[in-house]
């Protein structure tokens, strides 16, 4: 199927761009294109809603409300600024209690497996000693 | 009516009527290519306010370098952007609540169909520009929902002024092809 939206540019045509052989060649092709006439349809609606939306107005308590919501900022720096130290200290003690249970286990852990290599030391000791005993 | 460095400098001092000034010459600029990416009043209103408040905030810093209304272009456009990329995963929700918002505001004569067409048009239009890709997005919206000449695009995009002319023309082969392939579907669901 041939894609006439290659072929022709509808904004142009739309827009009173095209040469006057353009838009009496694409004219033509129109009134046997049922998908081109549907096609510019399309395209027709498009600029038109764009056209709508051109006389958008911003409203009239644009300024109170810009003022507002700078003054909302300014109040959450002011209260981040407060609490700021408080934050910061907490992070600390929570990242030094951490740390001391971390090292806490740790150190516990490495007691155990010390104990268990001067169990093994010991049973050495004991058979050499018997040896001796023997001679 | 001020002149730019003295605006400038008032802003930069803090003086509200100044601000009032520049919300007043601007706003109505600042809402339609807020509204061309997002094709939302009520989104479109709010980021617009965003904007007046980031050009609050940030004139310190502000260094003539372009001028006023330039620079405010580009923080709408990164804005804009920013927001839809938030907003792309929430779309058809918003489509939907849109339906129902236009539906209670609409005249009492129109039909269902009616509305079911006007949604599935406005539906077509937002995706056809949102499949864009963002550059040419940017220079149709600045070039027709704010009929903005080439050279002040080019400045804004920082650009030269035959890429804002490929870029426009490319942006619109692709939104016909868009908006073809809607109304083909459309068609072959009959």
């Amino acid at each position: 199927m041939k894609d006439c939206t290659r072929k022709y540019s509808y904004f142009a045509y739309l827009e009173g761009t095209l040469t006057d052989s353009e838009r009496e060649a694409f004219e033509l092709h129109l009134l046997d294109c049922e998908r081109c006439r549907e096609n510019l349809i399309q395209i027709q609606n498009f600029l038109d809603n764009i056209e709508k939306h051109k006389a958008l107005k911003a409203s009239p308590y644009t300024f109170t409300n810009v003022m507002g919501r700078i003054e909302q900022n300014r109040r959450a720096e002011i209260r981040y600024r407060k609490w700021q130290p408080a934050i910061i200290g907490l992070v600390g003690v929570v990242a030094i209690l951490t740390g001391i249970l971390l090292g806490n286990y740790f150190f516990k852990n490495t007691a155990q497996l010390t104990s268990y290599l001067n169990l093994n030391e010991t049973y050495h000791e004991v058979i050499e000693l018997s040896l001796l005993d023997n001679n | 009516m001020y002149d730019e460095q003295i605006l400038v400098k008032r802003l930069k001092e803090g003086d509200e009527k100044a601000f009032a000034w520049l919300i007043e010459q601007y706003s109505n600029m600042v809402l339609h290519v807020a509204y061309g990416f997002l094709q939302d009043y009520q989104e479109a209103e709010d980021l617009m306010q965003e904007v007046f408040v980031a050009v609050y905030e940030n004139i310190a810093h502000f260094r003539s370098e372009s001028n006023l209304k330039t620079w405010i272009y580009r923080i709408a456009i990164n804005k804009s952007l920013n927001q839809q990329r938030k907003l792309k995963w929430k779309t058809w929700m918003g489509s939907i609540e849109d339906y129902l918002l236009w539906q209670h505001k609409t005249a009492e004569n129109t039909t269902p169909q009616i509305l079911l067409i006007h949604q599935e048009q406005m539906d077509a239009i937002e995706k056809a520009l949102q499949k864009l890709p963002s550059n040419q997005r940017t220079a149709f919206i600045l070039h027709k929902y704010d009929d903005l000449p080439h050279a002040e695009i080019a400045k804004i995009m920082n650009l030269s002024i035959p890429a804002v002319e490929s870029l426009i023309h490319r942006a619109k082969l692709n939104l016909q092809k868009l908006l073809a392939d809607f109304g083909n579907k459309k068609s072959n669901k009959k």
